[in-house]
């Protein structure tokens, strides 16, 4: 507790109190500016409002605490206060504290002055001693704590933007100091583009960079630059900035001055890339693309004849038109016909090759048609011999102009006869003379159709199944050399011709008649046939082709013609229909099937020719000492094993391009803070060479390898000059992935093999099943012991 | 308004003590007063209320003092979604509290002047601890939120009652399942359900289109509301791809929903297949180009003679060569995934080698037996009644072909078959016709299964350049017959499940060693993984993605391995999608809904209690508590 005056004097008491209180509260005025220059920030920081005024408040409380029990405190007292009064008023005499003392503590002399001077003190202390006590004053604190209101305030209420800006100013006055160096500029005057002059299209302007141009094109870049000289100068040396541009592969142009800044030059373009303007060999502005059209060849159209192999029969005019249409997107230079005539058949075959104009030629629609007649009797051939001919064009493309090449026609001309057929070495050498041709078998058919309503009906069954034995033989002739066996009689329902249903069998059922044998005959074939072999094609496909009932045709088709075998095949097969309604006593239905074998005997018998002709060679005779002797001292073992390389043969860049596509689709968000790694350097790379490689097909993949290139240049997947090109090259990557080819995989399971629990039960499973095979045996085992009981049982 | 002992209630008798000794106190302190300031009857009149003022708060500090109300106490929480009739009903002098998530869509900004805000529901209870009834509003809440609110409120959770009243349903995609991880070629099959208003007259056509991730139309369907669908695509390449997935109405450009399909394709493991023929062939000549080229490990035996085959190893390693040298023991076939046999060549097998087959499917061996004509015609086999409960008939047709169907094939062709028929017990397939007769069927025997087939020409595709679908019908075969994945292994993520962002996310590794270590890819230290109780060879992590989009989790064998991150053979990765907040909203609405409603039905609102107790908060107490005492000290210092 403060200690409190408690003099006599009411007046001199309450002096004390009035001045100790005066000086706490000095003090606690400044302490209160304490707490505003703490509790302020603390709320700035913070946001709390309660907290600092009650930290501010408890600190007051606690300061006056303090200074309440402070020596200076203390010393304000009455005492003090008198002896201050001894030095501001004389009449004091100095002696003022010594009415204080009490009387019997004094000794006379300080008594008597005492009693002279208690009156003079009393009037002092009442008539009012303010103005010369200490001040203590509190205005000043006050003050201050006014004037950091006053400041906190301003600062909360200033924006920041102004403190800030005038350190901008500052900075930029400062570098203002320091004389800038101006970069170089350029800017695009005019790019002319002038097409090869064999074209025939005019030179064109443009001022955008990116270009769009047919190969053999001349490009010349007039740009204009600025602050190439400020940079000469600035550098100190007489050393002249090297401008360029680099075009694709490497290869670099100089940019020639000219006047007014202007810089030339000039470059003949044939393929597609990406290039830019170079300083001293350093980029200068962005990546621009080349987008080169290469000139195509003539595509040449046959209008007639449509189709490869055109037959003229024998006594037919031997006059073919053919009729072609060709096409180039800048002219066409020189066409010609290159023909060649084959006489003779099998190994007496000869070839005479000549080379022919168009005869005539015109315009419709910008589409040139070539038409040339063939007189065959003029070209000096004979019935039996046949013409090969194809197209060759040529562009007019300078200096070497581009040829193309059409596929081959054939113009045959027939002959009657039928000749052997040579295939696979397989001499098919035929007709003895009792057998009947197939055209023979033909027109007597026609005849009989023609001759029904004259004759009678037993004749004409007569005839119609003399004419089926006739196509039997004929059929068994022409089979017994494809190695068929007739035994079953089979029937080759698969290289047949369109069905036709049997309904005549149910009306003949009943008959007796001659013809009942033969249907039955060949009913019984049928069913026979049903029972063992459906298709008697099966049995031929049994020999040549693999076992476990696979049907392969592959071989029988080279080159996409049928091979002689196949057709004689299906001459067979149209042979059996025809027999088969020769022997129901149907010719009309016949004929057609007829016609049909007679058409696929003439093939096999040229197919042949054909096969000589392409390939132009004889094939070896069979040594011996190549077939198999069943030696096996050569199998060193009956094991094999490999390695197989997981690499993408069709496309040999899928990983890069996987992996640079997984790359941009997932780390969007880390491309600007990171440059390229080895491993991504080498995907752009990679994935850049194959664009390259498709740029001939699609020309508009240079803006993919312009923005691969970007990307290399700036190190970085982001690019800031063109936000969308990313996108695009994300999205061009996922199209050019294939349709995917499932992996073989296998399935997950929640619970593993290894489980203890699983392993019990399994076992426990097997046992099971072990225990109830005992107990069925057994039991079998008891019911075969009582059936063996009951048996010996009388 | 009621009191109860406070701090007094272990020793009542304190309490009568106190207050004694507290009046005392106040009286000769108030007479002191009166002595000090006889003459100041102002500042003697303030000493004396501050002086009682003290001592009330003394009082109300050292009791509970409680106020009881006949109005039922609700406690509302507002969710995302409330309309503003559903706020104007909320009785403003209960307790409010709305999610953050919810402000935005509060139109009615009055409620939020009287409402406190929360982040999430768990908040509640720092703000009230105890409540009786509560009344959600909205969407709901999720099943992870009511499980942290049980969590938290432990035993008085199930006394407390819940009232749900539900937000309108919105139009969107909801009950989705897709699967999170696949392979190359394997069809990704996103179901789910549109949902309407809920308006019965409404016959509105919606247009839902699938795109890749250029933003490529896929597929495109129309649909009503209400409607299933499912949209089916090939997983085109490995990598982490988000699909998106368009609603609009039929006709009309605006946009009503645009969600993500995330998934991750990876390269599977190599598979070991062993092929077994009596003769060599195109089928199983192209299916193993087709393996070995995909890296699988292939064994071919080719019969030559009576006894003798031919042993073509391919991408088999030489270090395990010597383990599986008998070609077909018992050892062998534990080694291998999947056999291709011939029915030639199965006919013809031994009794040992019959007995080893038998064993080895047991144990998990898948195999493929190719119809011939041989075993079509002898079957039943004796040797082979562990399968016999399919049938295998002889056709008698000159020709049998027929277009073959498993799940996603686009053959169109007909392809030639074994000339048989197949009927199976349990009418299990892989592969059927048109007409639903089997043409390859499937049987489980143990732990492994036995496909039966009549397909012998699928080669026929690949040579027709339908390479595409050749792989993906021995995809498809493989599949579902092999020997399931060896562990250790990720399990897959349910198909139906929705991460989202700041959400906690189960993954659990099948069959890992206790010396391995995971790693999740944005957080530097590696995660705990920890067995799980009954399948002891689980073990599972959680993490909380704080960030939308890719995650990788990753396991290593050994800590030495993790550091050194080079051996990629040691490592097992998995990846999950962490969705945005704001991604499939009517999805997360159902889900919400579909709890809530489930919360509030299991605690019946019926056990409402209708009065309520409300305590006074001590912080007033005392904070006028010290002001009073501070105040008499400076009066006592300063005047």
């Amino acid at each position: 507790m403060s200690s409190s005056p408690n003099t006599e004097n009411k007046t001199l008491n309450k002096i004390v109190i009035h001045l100790r209180r005066r000086w706490l509260w000095q003090k606690l005025a400044y302490t209160l500016l304490i707490g505003i220059c703490v509790g302020i920030p603390v709320y700035w920081i913070t946001d709390w409002v309660v907290w600092p005024i009650t930290a501010v408040v408890l600190m007051i409380s606690f300061a006056a605490l303090v200074y309440s029990r402070s020596k200076q405190y203390q010393n304000i007292t009455a005492n003090k206060i008198l002896l201050h009064l001894n030095r501001q008023f004389s009449e004091c005499e100095e002696s003022a504290e010594l009415i204080l003392l009490p009387n019997s503590t004094l000794t006379t002399l300080q008594q008597l002055q005492k009693n002279r001077i208690q009156p003079q003190v009393d009037k002092l202390l009442t008539t009012g001693i303010d103005s010369h006590l200490p001040k203590y004053s509190s205005t000043k604190p006050l003050l201050l704590n006014a004037i950091a209101l006053l400041i906190f305030t301003l600062l909360q209420i200033i924006p920041s933007g102004l403190l800030i800006e005038n350190d901008a100013t500052k900075t930029q006055e400062m570098s203002d100091l320091s004389k800038p160096i101006k970069p170089i500029q350029f800017e695009v005057k005019s790019i002319t583009v002038t097409a090869p002059s064999y074209t025939g299209l005019a030179p064109w302007q443009t001022s955008d960079l990116n270009l769009a141009l047919i190969a053999g094109s001349t490009v010349t870049w007039r740009l204009q630059f600025t602050g190439v000289a400020e940079v000469n100068e600035v550098n100190g040396v007489n050393k002249q900035k090297n401008l360029s541009i680099m075009l694709p592969d490497k290869q670099r142009i100089s940019l020639i001055k000219q006047a007014d800044n202007v810089y030339l030059s000039s470059a003949t373009l044939n393929q597609s890339g990406v290039y830019h303007i170079a300083v001293d060999e350093i980029m200068l502005g962005d990546i621009h693309t080349l987008a080169v059209t290469a000139d195509t060849k003539p595509s040449i159209r046959f209008i007639a004849p449509t189709g490869t192999i055109t037959e003229l029969a024998k006594n037919a005019i031997p006059n073919v038109q053919a009729t072609v249409s060709i096409e180039d997107d800048f002219g066409i230079g020189r066409v010609e016909i290159l023909a060649s005539i084959a006489s003779g058949s099998g190994e007496a075959v000869k070839f005479r090759d000549q080379s022919f104009q168009f005869d005539t030629q015109s315009e419709v629609e910008d589409k040139a048609y070539f038409f040339k007649n063939w007189d065959l009797v003029e070209l000096g051939m004979q019935p039996g011999d046949e013409l090969y001919f194809s197209i060759r064009a040529w562009d007019n493309r300078l200096p070497i102009a581009q040829q193309s090449h059409s596929a081959s026609k054939i113009i045959r001309w027939l002959e009657e006869e039928e000749q052997t057929v040579l295939a696979d070495g397989l001499l098919m050498d035929f007709m003895p003379e009792y057998f009947k041709s197939q055209r023979q078998i033909i027109i007597e058919t026609k005849e009989l159709v023609a001759d029904k309503p004259n004759i009678s009906i037993e004749n004409f069954n007569r005839i119609s199944r003399e004419l089926g034995a006739s196509q039997s033989f004929l059929k068994q002739k022409y089979g017994q050399f494809l190695g068929d066996e007739f035994d079953s009689g089979t029937l080759q329902s698969m290289e047949a011709g369109p069905e036709i249903t049997h309904d005549g069998h149910d009306e003949y059922a009943n008959e007796k008649s001659p013809q009942t044998a033969a249907e039955h005959e060949h009913d019984g074939a049928e069913h026979q046939s049903e029972q063992t072999d459906k298709s008697g094609y099966n049995q031929i496909i049994e020999q040549f082709g693999h076992a476990h009932g696979e049907a392969d045709d592959g071989n029988f088709i080279k080159k996409g013609l049928p091979s002689p075998k196949l057709l004689m095949k299906r001459a067979i097969a149209n042979m059996w229909q025809a027999e088969l309604h020769l022997l129901l006593s149907e010719p009309e239905l016949a004929l057609p099937f007829e016609s049909q074998a007679l058409a696929f005997l003439n093939r096999a018998k040229q197919a042949d020719r054909i096969y000589v002709k392409r390939l132009g060679f004889e094939p070896p005779p069979v040594s011996e000492k190549r077939r198999y002797q069943g030696d096996l001292s050569d199998i060193l073992s009956y094991q094999r094993d490999e390695q197989t390389l997981k690499t993408n043969s069709t496309m040999p860049s899928m990983p890069s391009i996987v992996f640079l596509l997984n790359t941009l689709n997932q780390h969007s968000d880390q491309w600007s803070s990171k440059a390229l790694t080895t491993e991504q350097t080498k995907s752009l790379e990679n994935v850049k060479a194959y664009f390259s490689e498709q740029l001939t097909a699609n020309p508009n993949d240079i803006n993919f390898i312009a923005t691969l290139e970007k990307m290399q240049q700036a190190n970085s997947f982001d690019l800031h000059n063109c936000k969308g090109c990313s996108t695009a090259l994300i999205k061009k990557l996922w199209q050019t992935l294939p349709s995917p080819i499932a992996a073989p995989t296998t399935r997950q399971t929640t619970y593993s093999l290894q489980n203890t629990m699983l392993q019990q039960y399994q076992a426990f499973l097997q046992q099971h099943e072990k225990m109830q095979k005992v107990v069925r045996e057994t039991v079998l085992k008891k019911e075969l012991e009582k059936v063996l009981k009951n048996e010996s049982q009388p | 308004m009621t009191f109860s002992l406070g701090l007094f209630s272990h020793y009542p008798i304190t309490a009568s003590v106190s207050m004694l000794l507290l009046m005392i106190g106040l009286m000769i302190s108030c007479y002191f007063a009166k002595q000090r300031l006889k003459h100041k009857r102002i500042r003697l009149a303030g000493v004396l209320v501050v002086n009682t003022v003290a001592a009330l708060m003394v009082v109300g500090l050292a009791f509970d003092i409680h106020i009881i109300s006949n109005q039922a106490s609700v406690t509302y929480l507002v969710t995302k979604g409330t309309t503003p009739q559903q706020l104007n009903k909320i009785d403003r002098e209960q307790s409010v509290f709305v999610l953050r998530e919810a402000v935005k869509s509060i139109d009615d900004h009055n409620i939020l002047d009287v409402a406190t805000l929360l982040d999430v529901p768990s908040q509640l209870l720092s703000h009230q601890p105890r409540f009786d009834n509560l009344h959600v509003l909205g969407d709901g809440l999720s099943l992870t939120q009511w499980q942290d609110l049980q969590l938290l409120m432990d035993e008085a959770f199930a006394n407390i009652s819940v009232t749900f009243t539900p937000s309108k349903p919105a139009v969107g995609l909801v009950n989705m399942q897709w699967s999170k991880e696949s392979v190359v070629g394997q069809f990704i099959e996103v179901q789910g359900q549109l949902q309407g208003t809920g308006d019965p007259a409404a016959d509105t056509i919606y247009q839902l289109s699938l795109l890749d991730p250029v933003g490529e139309i896929v597929d495109t369907i129309r649909l009503k509301a209400a409607e299933r669908f499912t949209l089916s695509f090939p997983a085109k390449i490995t990598g982490q791809w988000v699909y998106r997935l368009q609603l609009y109405k039929s006709g009309d450009t605006t946009l009503l929903a645009d969600e993500p399909i995330a998934f991750s394709v990876t390269q599977p493991a190599p598979v070991k297949i062993l092929i077994k023929q009596s003769a060599p062939s195109f089928e199983t000549r192209q299916l193993k180009n087709w393996a070995a080229a995909l890296g699988s490990q292939i064994r071919v035996l080719t019969q030559i003679s009576q006894n003798k085959d031919i042993q073509q190893n391919i991408n088999l390693n030489t270090e395990t060569l010597p383990h599986i040298t008998p070609v077909f023991s018992k050892q062998t076939l534990a080694y291998f995934d999947w056999l291709l046999i011939d029915g030639r060549a199965l006919l013809s097998l031994p009794v040992k080698q019959m007995h080893a087959l038998q064993t080895a499917i047991k144990n998990g061996l898948g195999v493929y037996i190719v119809a011939d004509n041989e075993l079509v015609n002898a079957w039943p086999v004796a040797s082979l009644n562990w399968l016999l409960d399919i049938h295998i008939q002889p056709l008698d047709v000159a020709n049998y072909s027929a277009i073959p169907n498993w799940p996603h094939s686009n053959i169109e062709q007909a392809i030639p078959l074994v000339k048989a028929t197949i009927t199976s017990a349990e009418s299990s397939y892989l592969v059927q016709n048109n007409e639903a007769r089997i043409l390859v069927s499937r049987s489980k025997i143990g732990l492994g299964q036995v496909a039966v087939s009549l397909i012998n020409a699928t080669y026929g595709w690949q040579t027709s350049g339908l390479t595409e679908q050749y792989s993906h019908y021995w995809q498809n075969v493989i599949y579902s017959l092999a020997r399931p994945k060896q562990p250790p292994y990720w399990l897959n993520t349910q198909s139906d499940t929705l991460l989202l962002v700041n959400q906690a996310v189960q993954r659990c590794l099948l069959g890992g060693s206790a010396s391995g270590i995971a790693t999740h890819n944005q957080n530097t230290q590696p995660t705990i993984l920890t067995e799980d109780f009954l399948p002891t060879e689980q073990q599972c992590l959680t993490i909380w993605p704080a960030n939308e989009g890719w995650h990788k989790l990753a396991w290593w064998k050994n800590r030495g391995l993790a550091n050194s991150q080079h051996d990629q053979s040691s490592l097992i990765n998995t990846w999950l999608y962490a969705h945005a907040e704001e991604d499939w909203p009517v999805w997360q609405q159902t889900q919400k809904q579909h709890a809530s409603q489930n919360m509030a039905k299991q605690h019946n609102p019926k056990q409402f209690n209708k009065q309520s107790v409300k305590s006074l908060d001590k912080d007033w107490f005392w904070g006028l508590l010290v002001v009073s005492m501070s105040m008499l000290w400076l009066e006592r210092k300063l005047f």
